[in-house]
């Protein structure tokens, strides 16, 4: 862990001496897990992809707003691009094009084929916390709806749909051996 | 807010989102701050999510990355090629006093302009490639560490499942921490399963079998299995994805005792 964090460092600070390399670093790491939260929430496949390039200009533009203290470098990427690809779909030209945007046309992300590396064991624990568990951090953090918005669609109440997330997320991160951190 | 609201309320996540007011993003940054426990908790969130994020996640076309670099905010600070620099003065130099050949040199500079620039690209990709190869090192190296601590750990025991009839040739090694209840499966020479199927493993109480998990084959990696307290034996079935409620034992591929 100590190993990620120090190249993780490195790399913002390098971002910040303005290093195109260290950006290209970042792109390479980080933009399929943002693209994933963008595409799930915009569903088309070329404004996904110029909010991801949008999202990456941000962030070499704003990387000195970043502060660790307040959060991973992956959290704060990952604000910025959830909180833009709902930008996206909340404007004028975006909704022209879309027929709706309700849940209706839920598609379970997990149960997509996923290639990528598990060597600590996630999709097994992903198999045991439930569908409702999965449905609401789907919702919430890969498709930008807001509690409120869940809450509405879903019919649950607001303060549950906040705590039954809190216990979901903990519960996976239990799961997930402490030896494995 | 206090810290019990915060963390009852569940106010981190809206938090790691991005959906709180003002005053309540304002409230949880104070906490994050001073109060160890949601600090811990903070993290763990982090962590928890940065992890779903990876492995959902999906490739954009490689035209994104192009626009990306080539954007006016990051191309001006594409570094000017310094070791050249002093040469193409002097060849400047020489151009104006040679009028004739201004031409020429104008080829010239365009075609090493060209190729400075090809080599800053090759530098670049091979710096990233480097960078990337000693990130996924060490993380293999996190890996093994973390596997070898198991294996020296006094706390587990070692128990082989040997081959039944169905799978000769198969077995898998299990470490089994009975205080901790933590239960490591290595698969590493059980066969490829099609797609609808899973391995499952069983640990035997009594003769009564308690489900500890499903896993694919997967060579020279440890897999995470459910908790299990007690077991006289371990032993593993072929079951259809997902896993089953009691075992089908015409397919069990290994087993072994706990005790030997």
């Amino acid at each position: 862990m100590t190993e990620t964090l120090e190249i993780t460092s490195l790399l913002v600070n390098k971002m910040r001496n303005r290093d195109v390399k260290a950006l290209d670093y970042i792109y390479d790491h980080y933009s399929e897990a943002l693209y994933g939260v963008i595409y799930r929430t915009v569903r088309h496949q070329e404004i996904a992809e110029e909010t991801l390039h949008d999202v990456f200009v941000k962030i070499w533009d704003q990387i000195d707003q970043f502060d660790e203290k307040k959060g991973t470098l992956f959290t704060w990427m990952y604000r910025i691009a959830r909180n833009k690809a709902i930008d996206v779909t909340r404007s004028k030209d975006f909704k022209a094009t879309q027929k709706s945007d309700d849940i209706t046309e839920f598609v379970d992300m997990f149960d997509e084929p996923s290639g990528k590396e598990d060597y600590i064991g996630l999709s097994a624990v992903l198999n045991e916390i439930g569908k409702m568990c999965k449905k609401l951090i789907q919702l919430n953090f890969f498709m930008g709806y807001s509690h409120a918005e869940i809450s509405k669609n879903e019919d649950i109440a607001l303060g549950t749909v906040k705590t039954r997330l809190r216990n979901c997320l903990k519960d996976i991160k239990s799961k997930l051996n402490k030896d494995f951190e | 807010m206090n810290k019990e609201e915060l963390l009852s309320e569940g106010y981190l996540i809206p938090y790691i989102t991005g959906e709180l007011s003002e005053s309540e993003h304002r409230d949880v940054e104070l906490l994050i701050e001073s109060d160890a426990e949601v600090q811990m908790e903070y993290a763990g969130l982090q962590r928890t999510i940065e992890r779903i994020a990876f492995k959902y996640a999906i490739t954009p076309s490689e035209a994104v990355k192009k626009y990306v670099m080539q954007n006016q905010a990051v191309m001006r600070h594409l570094p000017p090629t310094s070791d050249d620099s002093s040469k193409w003065r002097l060849l400047a130099a020489a151009s104006i006093s040679a009028t004739v050949i201004a031409s020429a040199s104008a080829w010239y500079f365009w075609n090493s302009w060209k190729d400075t620039d090809l080599k800053l690209a090759q530098v670049t990709s091979r710096n990233i490639e480097m960078a990337e190869r000693y990130s996924q090192a060490s993380q293999e190296l996190d890996e093994i560490r973390n596997d070898l601590a198991v294996i020296v750990s006094p706390e587990f025991s070692r128990i082989i499942l040997n081959g039944t009839d169905k799978a000769k040739n198969a077995n898998v090694v299990i470490y089994w921490n009975a205080e901790e209840e933590e239960v490591f499966l290595n698969s590493s020479n059980l066969a490829q399963l099609p797609q609808h199927q899973q391995y499952q493993l069983w640990a035997l109480i009594d003769g009564k079998p308690i489900d500890a998990g499903v896993f694919d084959a997967a060579s020279g990696k440890f897999q995470i299995m459910k908790n299990i307290a007690a077991a006289d034996a371990f032993a593993v079935t072929v079951e259809s994805k997902g896993g089953a409620e009691s075992p089908t034992l015409s397919t069990m591929q290994v087993y072994g005792e706990t005790k030997s």
